[in-house]
């Protein structure tokens, strides 16, 4: 088992971690990019707010970028998990299940992962009525009744895509007030006119029922003590956050903030000497978690990388 | 560079050429020898998965083009077949292009896999999970 040498290890394979890519290949610098997956802005049914581009689906523009950056040289492996970053005499080592590579800077781009409800019925329904990813699965739901939870930008764009193809769709929310762009929030409401929407609204999940399949979901009023209803739905679809991947940074000593995110200066740069962050799992960009942050806090964080290896090995 | 050792290049090109035209018209991959991976429809489903099953393991990836988990997914998975070398064979099922088969095993998520013995479904798992996690799965059920 060799250990091959870069200048920059890029680990995550998200909208921050190709920026990287790009702008380290662009650098001059060795430059190769682990990911386990795509990263979350892969998971957008549309992107609407990325300059340049009037709308595009989060995949291809996630698969843009990845040709992008293997067009100006990096190196992508992707499916590849690393399991372990930690310090090699005076470069920095990442593990994966089967390779080990070296690089001189390392850039984490870990991003975030969907919160998940934490009620009964969630984990056992998963595939078979629970979903996290409505553009995978919403096809499997023409003509049935579904549910989204959550009140930001994926909650609403879930239930507009969704409304596409169910029945019916339930958006349930804690609050009364959406977190959403104001612009999400319209195109919702028209869809709540033309009645394929319904809004649940000040209430949260509490149980997930069925037998074979997700049949009813059970749902409480937040400010009401004792209001319960049963919602009958075929699907769930959850979209009430994020948390940061930010576990392999915490085992390789970085300081996190109190929910978990990689503490960055302006310059993207750790408590340790030559470790940068990026994207989604730092609290960088006054944690606005957008493609557009992502792959602006990649850019810098590359510039950084490169200029800490032209000071230190040059 | 000798004639002879140009035309045993050549000669070697045009063979791998063949083999995999021949591969890219049956959907199927092989390893060192043994077939490791093929793709499935609502036609052949019974043939190459159901009947297949009841001499060797299939590992049945339902996926999508649409779906980046079910793309993440995909080369772990034939990473793992090639290994395997035999073992057990990977089966992939467009789910857009093939509804029947899908709703015939009630897929509700994608990527769904499950792994077909004797003829019959035996376990399943579904979503992205990390390689040692799937070597465990395939050798808890092979």
């Amino acid at each position: 088992m060799g250990k091959e040498m870069y200048e920059v290890l890029i680990i995550g394979s998200g909208a921050a971690g190709l920026s990287a890519a790009i702008y380290s290949a662009r650098y001059n610098l060795s430059t190769i990019v682990l990911g386990k997956d795509f990263g979350l802005a892969s998971e957008a049914p549309i992107v609407e707010n990325y300059p340049g581009i009037r709308e595009i689906q989060g995949l291809k523009l996630i698969q843009e970028m990845q040709e992008q950056a293997k067009s100006l040289g990096a190196e992508l492996i992707l499916g590849e998990e690393v399991t372990r970053i930690k310090r090699e005499k005076k470069y920095w080592l990442a593990e994966t299940h089967s390779e080990k590579y070296l690089g001189k800077a390392v850039i984490i781009a870990t991003g975030s992962r969907k919160r998940k409800l934490g009620i009964k019925g969630e984990e056992e329904f998963v595939g078979r009525g629970v979903s996290y990813c409505a553009i995978c699965d919403a096809p499997f739901y023409r003509g049935k009744v579904v549910s989204v939870v959550g009140g930001g930008n994926s909650a609403l764009t879930s239930a507009i895509l969704l409304s596409e193809f169910a029945e019916k769709v339930y958006l349930i929310h804690r609050r009364t007030e959406f977190r959403a762009e104001p612009i999400l929030v319209d195109r919702l409401m028209n869809l709540k006119k033309e009645g394929r929407v319904e809004m649940k609204l000040g209430y949260i999940p509490r149980e997930i029922v069925g037998t074979d399949v997700v049949e009813y979901l059970h749902l409480k009023k937040v400010d009401e003590e004792g209001v319960e209803e049963k919602l009958k739905t075929e699907g769930i679809f959850v979209e009430i956050g994020e948390v940061p991947n930010s576990e392999l940074a915490r085992n390789l000593g970085l300081k996190l903030d109190e929910e978990g995110y990689i503490l960055v200066k302006e310059d993207m740069s750790t408590n340790l000497e030559g470790v940068f962050a990026a994207g989604d799992v730092t609290t960088g960009s006054n944690k606005l978690k957008q493609i557009i942050t992502a792959c602006a806090e990649g850019a810098i964080a590359a510039t950084s990388a490169y200029r800490y290896i032209t000071r230190k090995y040059q | 560079m000798t004639d002879w050792e140009l035309e045993r290049i050549r000669m070697k090109k045009y063979m791998e050429m063949l083999r995999k035209m021949e591969n890219k018209g049956k959907g199927e991959e092989r390893g060192a020898r043994k077939l490791v991976k093929v793709e499935v429809n609502d036609g052949n489903f019974e043939k190459e998965v159901i009947e297949r099953s009841k001499d060797i393991p299939v590992v049945v990836d339902f996926w999508a083009e649409w779906c980046m988990p079910c793309l993440a997914l995909a080369p772990v998975l034939e990473k793992l077949a090639k290994e395997y070398n035999g073992r057990f064979v990977l089966a992939k099922l467009n789910v857009d292009r093939n509804p029947q088969t899908a709703s015939r095993y009630g897929i509700m998520s994608i990527p769904t896999v499950i792994m077909f013995k004797n003829g019959k479904p035996v376990d399943s798992f579904v979503g992205v999970m990390p390689e040692p996690m799937i070597r465990e799965w395939l050798d808890r059920n092979l």
